[in-house]
């Protein structure tokens, strides 16, 4: 078998033709098989004993000398298969209708009617017309939902050969086309069995072009349609250019080619791009493909060659000795929020020189009467001279975890007051903790920006939601901030901006935090952190707090668009405030007591390895069935060791990937 | 320096990796835990990657460097990596 490309032009424009730029529209460039080429070509057929030359393109009929070369091919014993889009020349289609019935047939790519335009669908309805059970249908799977029911009723209407031809729209190594995607197989398994049964009522037997696996059908499916090669047709079908080169399949394309000048026989093309792909055929189309019963028993190859080698991956890298800046991804510069501390206007010039471009906003609480800032009252000497004078971009913090009366009657002053603070001293915006009061914030100043608060608690894409029009950027949850997949999805379901908080250190998920925080919030005299018990309890829950070190950031990088420093009370000395500060900003490697975190950061001076970050970012916080933490925990305490003795790992079975 | 070779590319398989030449049409199926030091070596690092596969295979350090070395070594000999003159 081998199919002949007589011209690269078509006059339909597939979006999954796995041809590429081995095909062009009938306005472009065209390439024309020449004759003497097709003379060749079907001297190789005769050497290799082939008896059918299979004519395709392109739209094969476009050749100015089609007619001619059916001619040639059936004067020379052949019996001829056109694969075809049925839209063609009169010429073309008389040649076809005036040759012997049965040696020639039309294999059609079909569309369903309201897919043609209506004078292409004339042309289509008058080549079954004319050519009858001549002509059988073909039908490329470019979607998970096929709709393959026109087939039937098209073989029906026009009496046409009683046979569909099934393809996989595969992906062209060179990309560009669309194709069925692997994942959907199944899906497609599904609907195909679907339709195998309709057609089967009707008399229509079906066949499978390339690239189908066992696993996309069902046991039931399988025993049903009872081919068991269905898994092992990823094979060079050759496929002869109109260049008079030879392709492998369209698919694969680029990868290798033969001249049909150098070529003896079929068989020994066949031979040479085996032999070419052989090392390739190791990868598959699923990773799971290496522990497939099918594939230990050959009963399939792997599917389609060309989708297999498109889940590979590259990337230029170096191996390097030693720790370096990313050679190809130069360090993001990431927007800062940073806490007021009480400090005159030097300290905040010198903030704005030293990390120029660096500083989105410095966040500052209104007094304790506008509303309560998720802490007590802090000293704010400065407070005015800050305002008034400060060279960087300020917001308002309206941090209150809970409100002092229901939001109607807090909501109007508060209004006022961010109104004024906007007037007065160009507040540029504002973080808010409670939705229904940023609400109303929003509805009276639609242009003022606003930020959901960490304490809004939002952790899930559907909360995200919630804050549609309301919040321009959200501050994720502490109980997600060291979840990189769960950051992952918060980030693709919030249309807006992401701003991490890097050091506030409660426990993820702590059940005392929102009394903690109503209590700091809400003017008590001593407010407590409630954790503390625990946390003498078991200390190595302290590794399990929300930080991030800044040598860590750039695990980060791709997942929020700011960060933001947590440390009004923590940090308020100005000299550590700028070192922790400038740690993050340059990536500068800090341990976890160092970074002004919460009650329930880690006290000591804990050396926190990459594997440790690696392992508790992706890890879903699952402590019940795992002792990572408390071993981390534990071994350090115990030896002082930079690393902890592990229990046994097994790897598991993507780890590749999963580090990904 | 040694560096990734052009035309290097990588499949991630349920038993390892299988590293593909496209350009010279070879590929060699890796297993783990070389397979893990090779996605390693993408984004760290060796003295990472050797920390890394101590940990996650739970060898002794000596042991990971062992793997590491080897691996690097192999793939070179393969073309997957390819030593260049000059600094790095």
């Amino acid at each position: 078998m081998a199919n002949l490309a007589l011209t690269n032009v078509c006059n339909l424009d597939c979006p999954y033709c796995f041809a590429g730029s081995n095909v062009g529209h009938v306005e472009g460039p065209r390439q024309d098989l020449s004759e003497s080429k097709f003379e060749a070509a079907l001297d190789l057929l005769e050497r290799s004993g082939i008896a059918e030359a299979r004519l395709l393109g392109g739209e094969p009929t476009l050749h100015p000398r089609f007619a001619h070369f059916v001619e040639r091919a059936l004067t020379r014993g052949f019996r001829v298969a056109v694969f075809s889009n049925a839209i063609m020349p009169e010429s073309a289609l008389r040649s076809l209708e005036e040759a012997p019935a049965e040696r020639v047939s039309l294999l059609v790519n079909a569309r369903a009617e309201q897919d043609h335009q209506p004078a292409q669908w004339e042309k289509v309805r008058e080549t079954y017309r004319r050519l009858g059970n001549r002509v059988a249908l073909g039908y490329n799977i470019d979607s998970r939902a096929p709709r393959m029911d026109f087939l039937l009723d098209h073989i029906v209407r026009f009496g046409l050969s009683p046979l569909v031809r099934l393809g996989l729209a595969h992906p062209r190594l060179e990309g560009g086309n669309r194709s069925l995607r692997p994942r959907d197989y199944p899906s497609v398994g599904g609907r195909i069995l679907e339709f195998a049964e309709a057609a089967r009522a009707v008399g229509v037997a079906l066949e499978f072009d390339c690239g189908f696996v066992p696993c996309m059908f069902s046991q039931t499916g399988r025993e049903w349609l009872q081919m068991p090669d269905l898994g092992r047709r990823c094979n060079p079908i050759l496929d002869l250019l109109p260049n008079g080169e030879f392709i492998s399949c369209y698919p694969l394309a680029t990868l290798h080619r033969e001249k049909l000048t150098q070529i003896v026989d079929a068989a020994e093309l066949r031979r040479r791009f085996t032999a070419q792909f052989d090392d390739l055929r190791q990868a598959t189309l699923y990773p799971e493909c290496v522990q497939c019963e099918f594939r230990a028993r050959g009963e399939c190859t792997g599917g389609c060659l060309s989708a297999s080698l498109l889940r590979s991956r590259s990337t230029t890298f170096t191996v390097s000795e030693r720790r370096q800046a990313p050679e190809q991804k130069p360090a993001k510069i990431i927007p800062w929020a940073i806490p007021y501390i009480d400090q005159p206007a030097e300290f905040w010039q010198d903030l704005a020189r030293s990390f120029d471009g660096h500083i989105r906003e410095v966040y500052f609480p209104p007094p304790l009467e506008v509303l309560g800032t998720g802490r007590p009252e802090q000293p704010s000497r400065f407070r005015e001279e800050f305002l008034r004078h400060a060279p960087l971009a300020r917001s308002l913090l309206l941090n209150a975890i809970t409100l002092p009366a229901p939001v109607e009657q807090v909501a109007p002053a508060v209004i006022e007051a961010v109104r004024r603070y906007r007037d007065e001293y160009g507040i540029e915006s504002a973080t808010v903790a409670n939705l229904s009061l940023a609400e109303r914030i929003r509805d009276a100043m639609p242009e003022f920006p606003l930020t959901a608060s960490i304490l809004m608690d939002i952790f899930q894409p559907n909360q995200a939601l919630m804050l549609k029009g309301v919040c321009d950027t959200l501050v994720p949850a502490s109980r997600m901030v060291r979840d990189l997949n769960a950051l992952k999805v918060l980030r693709a379901a919030f249309p807006g901006r992401i701003r991490l908080l890097v050091n506030e250190a409660c426990v993820s998920g702590c059940p005392y935090r929102v009394e903690h925080f109503h209590e700091m919030a809400s003017g008590f005299e001593d407010p407590r952190s409630l954790c503390d018990d625990l946390l003498a309890r078991e200390p190595w829950l302290r590794l399990t707090g929300s930080w991030i070190l800044p040598q860590h950031l750039p695990y980060y990088e791709d997942i929020c668009d700011e960060m933001k420093l947590a440390g009004r009370v923590t940090l308020h000395d100005p000299v550590k405030y700028r070192r922790v500060l400038a740690a993050y900003i340059r990536r500068q490697p800090l341990a976890p007591h160092e970074i002004g975190g919460g009650p329930a950061s880690p006290l000591e001076p804990i050396d926190i390895s990459e594997e440790f970050v690696y392992r508790t970012s992706r890890c879903g916080q699952t402590c019940h069935s795992c002792s990572f933490c408390r071993d981390y925990y534990d071994s350090w305490r115990s030896s002082r060791a930079p690393y902890p003795q592990l229990v046994q790992i097994r790897l598991p079975a993507a780890a590749g990937r999963a580090m990904a | 320096m040694i560096r990734s070779a052009p035309d290097t590319s990588w499949i991630v398989q349920a038993d390892g990796v299988v590293l593909v030449n496209s350009r010279r049409r070879t590929a060699v199926v890796v297993r783990y835990p070389e397979a893990a030091v090779w996605d390693l070596l993408t984004r760290h690092p060796v003295a990472e990657v050797t920390r890394k596969v101590a940990c996650i295979a739970s060898l002794e350090r000596e042991e990971a460097e062992r793997v590491v070395r080897s691996a690097i070594d192999q793939w070179v000999a393969q073309g997957f990596l390819r030593e260049e003159a000059g600094g790095g």
